[in-house]
């Protein structure tokens, strides 16, 4: 298991928490849940209804939805979507390769979200961000092509 | 595109040739044919034509482009110095200087409205701040090589008058450049202005008169019109002296207009490389009070000195004539250095409409009365044969009064300046109703949607609306739950208000039973706040109970109630209620009314003496703060610099959102910026030799930047925020804005604490800078290396850190440098409460679940799970 100072370290590594002080990211580190997974393993299930993230510290993961396929490196965030609004996931996410991922549930992120407007901020560019990929697919980082868990709007 | 600059800088280059070539043959030949005397006349000759004059250009502007009134400036200037010329050469008319000479100070402001206008159409405004002023000074270059060539020429000339012919020639060449930078930039500089509006615009004259009296009714407006009167009157008498003490002493011509031509060239010189070198750092050190003194300060030793010497050894004497123009080259060079950057900051303070405005009539009125009044008083002089020493006496007391006016300006500035920045765009204030605004308030009325009703009908309770009634008994029935809610909402606020609410019971008690749970909420409130002390009594009970028991609904409205009529009986059940995970809807709402009862409930948490949750701690800071009242804050401001961060930082955020403090309470304020400088010294004193460290700088940078950003909130409780915040930001802007935003936080925090802002605030500064600010104001203990610094964190031997996250980065990080002082540290903290270095500490001494992946060894700059 990692030492707190350990996770946050990797938790400043993500893009929601980069703007967060370490100490104010320790308190969320100590209610993170580590999670190992071997490769193949599923790690998110299509139409399970949740109300956790995964940051992926270290390990690949992948989205699968259809023929569609979307890689979350080591650093990334994912199922942030849920937290928020907890529905039905959309795919199903499977490691690629052996994995460690951090659960945070939802209501240690609301806390974190209601007592650190920069987190709030992080998860708002992260909208903005698939919203973006999605209405310009050409902008969509490569290897990737539906990445998020998230269906278009039209298959709602 | 090629820059613009080269040719503005051309064009002020010509424009002091131009003078040089005017100002040097016309004196000479004014002062040798006429003396001294004639000076006066010209001087009133300037007021009534610079009046006439600023008339002109003020229609031309408006009929043709800006390319055209130059060129017919410019032509209309290279005539009458021909035609002068002419009439000197062939004819020996010397009257024709008179009009030369008034066209001197003219041709000046002209000109540089001429170029200043063409730059603020071709320049941006970073441009413009970065490269004007150099732009402005092509016009010392200019008047200096002026001078020097005019006096080297006037021996080989055979006299002053052909100088003249240098003069036409230069206006010609200054007409091409312009001519050619109007056809490199067409679309900036030929297109002819919009046309004048319609009848309408006489409305924008009555404005102008308007804002005439308005101008000065501001104190700020008055101070800075006297200030610049008295600085024009003075000038214009030490150009006098000048120009009379060297008539006296050159009385031929051509050795006049050599003086004149060297002395001219001395001038530009020396307020070029004043400009240049020193009023900068000047105004940068010590700001507009400097800016504004310096110049009637200056002035005024030199005139003491002079008045010494003249009356000991008389005005002939040479140290007399020395000091005489040692006076007008201080003079011109704190004007140009010091003096009109300071005075332009002075109109910063005043709002945009009136600095137009003040700036407008100073410069094109004020200026050319004062020196028309400085030529009458001249005469009144002669006719009373006081002579120079006299005039130098005079001129004394009016820089003593000017330099008073100096000193009233900057108290004025910093006050309008503070007023300035902080005056918002909106101000919330009551509605009124008046006539224009009912037909809004009944169109928010007969709105479908109920939020514009519910506002439309607090405007009318606010009001005390003889219409509310009537208005109220119509909607109690409507079908819209939403609708009855906010209508009863309105009695209630009516009834709350004091005004008789005789008519609210009847209305109001049949929708206690209304099947809308808002309306029957609405409904009690209402009641209550209409019944009178024993209906609110019984209220107050019911609702206590109720917050106290499980029912949702019942709690919601119990909350309501709570914000309409504050009790000190709801205080447990609120207490109760903000511990939990998830707060009700209208809780903080709630805690805020009712904050005077929680006082010392949440004093007693933050002490530490109750086992309040932090959640309900937070909650209760939170609401205490924005609560307005002043006892409430006032047992915050106890705790600013509590030894907990997280209280500490609560309590400061809930004051903040509240508002500055009264005087009062400003002393444990200014102790917690203290303890903030000694914290960022320290901080930044163990970063100078922990930088290889990661966790633990990147810790030690948090806490720096929590220092700066509890700074700006502990400054905005001494202060206004709002001036403060936006001062702070724009301190981040190097150029440009930068100077002004020093200014005003030296106007908003004082002269005393401003080293201190700075160096807690100032963005600028790297981090070993800083350290070196925060050296000068406290003793800052460095450590010797990264272990000693390392085990300081760790140790803590002073208390002074109290900083358990700091602790838990620093052990970790002594584990990979010296792994047997990090167990001797390690083995001390055994037991300690904090989670993370508990953690830290068993992973160190290698017991229990604390072990970590990472193998203890050198801290590397990222994680190492890859490297297990």
């Amino acid at each position: 298991m990692l030492l707190t100072i350990e996770r946050v370290a990797l938790l400043r590594r993500v893009d929601l928490f980069s703007q967060t002080p370490d100490r104010v990211l320790a308190g969320v580190a100590q209610v993170l849940e580590e999670v190992e997974v071997p490769a193949g393993a599923m790690v998110m299930a299509a139409g399970a209804v949740e109300d956790w993230l995964f940051v992926v510290a270290d390990g690949e993961l992948e989205v699968r939805r259809g023929e569609h396929r979307a890689t979350i490196p080591a650093g990334a965030v994912v199922g942030e979507l849920a937290v928020l609004d907890p529905q039905p996931r959309t795919a199903d996410v499977v490691a690629r390769t052996p994995a460690l991922l951090f659960r945070l549930r939802k209501a240690a992120f609301d806390e974190v979200m209601a007592t650190r407007p920069e987190v709030a901020q992080g998860v708002v560019r992260e909208l903005v961000r698939r919203l973006r990929e999605r209405m310009e697919p050409s902008r969509a980082p490569s290897g990737t092509e539906l990445p998020g868990t998230e269906p278009p709007a039209a298959e709602r | 595109m090629r820059s613009p600059v080269p040719l503005l800088g051309a064009q002020t280059v010509a424009l002091g040739l131009a003078m040089a070539f005017l100002v040097v043959p016309a004196s000479s030949i004014l002062l040798s044919t006429y003396g001294a005397g004639a000076l006066p006349f010209t001087y009133m000759a300037v007021a009534v034509a610079g009046v006439v004059v600023s008339w002109l250009m003020t229609r031309a502007q408006r009929r043709w482009s800006l390319a055209r009134v130059t060129l017919i400036v410019l032509g209309t200037y290279t005539a009458i110095v021909t035609a002068a010329w002419l009439a000197l050469s062939l004819a020996d008319a010397t009257w024709v200087t008179f009009p030369l000479i008034v066209l001197f100070p003219l041709a000046i402001p002209i000109g540089f409205v001429l170029v200043g206008t063409q730059a603020g159409r071709l320049l941006d405004v970073r441009v413009m701040k970065a490269s004007f002023p150099r732009v402005v000074a092509g016009f010392s270059v200019g008047f200096a090589v002026g001078g020097l060539a005019a006096a080297s020429l006037v021996g080989p000339l055979g006299g002053p008058e052909p100088l003249l012919a240098f003069g036409a020639l230069v206006g010609l060449c200054f007409m091409a450049i312009a001519a050619h930078t109007a056809r490199r930039y067409p679309a900036e500089l030929a297109v002819p202005p919009e046309p004048p509006g319609p009848v309408g615009s006489r409305g924008a004259d009555r404005a102008a008169v308007i804002s005439t009296r308005a101008m000065l009714g501001n104190r700020l407006v008055v101070l800075v019109f006297g200030y610049q009167i008295l600085s024009a009157i003075v000038t214009q008498l030490l150009d006098f002296m000048v120009w009379e003490r060297s008539a006296a002493r050159y009385p031929d011509p051509a050795d006049l207009a050599r003086f004149l031509g060297l002395f001219g060239a001395l001038i530009n010189v020396v307020s070029v490389l004043f400009v240049a070198l020193v009023a900068g750092r000047l105004l940068t050190r010590f700001g507009v009070r400097l800016g504004l003194a310096a110049n009637p300060g200056g002035v005024l030793v030199l005139l003491v000195v002079s008045a010494a010497v003249g009356f000991v050894a008389g005005p002939a004497s040479t140290a007399f004539f020395v000091l005489v123009c040692a006076q007008q080259v201080t003079d011109i060079s704190l004007t140009d250095g010091t003096t009109r950057t300071s005075i332009n900051a002075t109109y910063q303070a005043l709002p945009p409409a009136l600095r137009v405005a003040t700036q407008t009539r100073v410069e094109g009125i004020g200026v050319p009365l004062a020196v028309g009044f400085t030529g009458a008083f001249l005469l009144v002089m002669d006719a009373l044969d006081l002579g120079v020493v006299t005039l130098v006496v005079i001129t004394l007391a009016l820089t003593v009064v000017w330099l008073s006016l100096a000193r009233a300006a900057y108290a004025g500035y910093g006050a309008n300046l503070r007023t300035t920045l902080t005056r918002r765009a909106w101000d919330p204030v009551a509605l009124r109703l008046d006539e224009a605004s009912r037909a809004a308030v009944q169109g928010l009325i007969e709105d479908g949607d109920p939020r514009d009703l519910r506002l439309g009908l607090e405007v009318l309770a606010d009001a005390d609306d003889p219409t509310l009634p009537d208005l109220v008994r119509s909607l109690v029935g409507d079908p819209d739950p939403a609708r009855r809610a906010a209508a009863v909402a309105a009695s209630g606020r009516a009834a709350g208000t004091g005004v008789d609410p005789g008519w609210v019971p009847g209305l109001l008690v049949p929708l206690l039973e209304d099947p809308d749970a808002r309306v029957r909420t609405a409904a009690e409130i209402a009641l209550a706040q209409a019944g009178g002390p024993p209906a609110r009594s019984a209220a107050t009970r019911r609702w206590a109970d109720a917050l106290a028991g499980g029912d949702p609904d019942q709690q919601r409205t119990a909350l309501e109630g709570a914000v309409a009529i504050p009790d000190p009986a709801y205080a447990p059940s609120l207490v109760a209620l903000a511990s939990g995970a998830e707060p009700p809807e209208g809780l903080l709402d709630a805690l805020a009314a009712n904050a005077d009862s929680l006082v010392p409930r949440t004093q007693a948490a933050l002490d530490g003496t109750s086992e309040l949750p932090w959640p309900a701690t937070r909650r209760l800071v939170g609401a205490l703060g924005t609560s307005g009242s002043p006892g409430a804050r006032a047992a915050l401001v106890r705790h600013l610099g509590g030894p907990e961060p997280r209280v500490a930082d609560a309590v400061l955020d809930g004051l903040v959102a509240g508002g500055p403090l009264p005087p009062g309470e400003h002393a444990p304020v200014r102790e917690a910026v203290q303890e903030e400088v000694q914290r960022s010294a320290r901080v930044l004193a163990a970063l100078a030799v922990l930088d290889g460290h990661t966790h633990v700088a990147r810790g030690l940078r948090d806490e720096a930047a929590r220092s700066r950003r509890r700074t700006i909130g502990l400054f905005g409780l001494l202060h206004d925020p709002t001036a403060l915040t936006r001062t702070v930001g724009m301190l981040g802007v190097v150029e440009g804005d930068r100077p002004l935003a020093l200014e005003t936080l030296e106007v908003t925090v004082g002269r005393g604490a401003l080293p201190t802002a700075l160096a807690l605030l100032d963005p600028v500064p790297d981090e070993a800078a800083r350290l070196a600010q925060l050296a000068a104001l406290v003793t800052v203990p460095q450590p010797p290396d990264a272990r000693a610094a390392l085990l300081d964190l760790v140790e803590d031997p002073d208390g002074s850190w109290r900083d358990p996250w700091l602790q838990a980065c620093a052990l970790h990080a002594l584990a990979g440098d010296d792994p047997q002082r990090a167990r001797v540290a390690a083995t001390r903290l055994v037991g300690v409460q904090d989670a993370v270095t508990a953690e830290t500490v068993a992973w160190v001494l290698g017991i229990g679940e604390g072990r970590g992946r990472a193998v203890p060894g050198r801290e590397s700059p990222g994680p190492t799970l890859g490297d297990l």
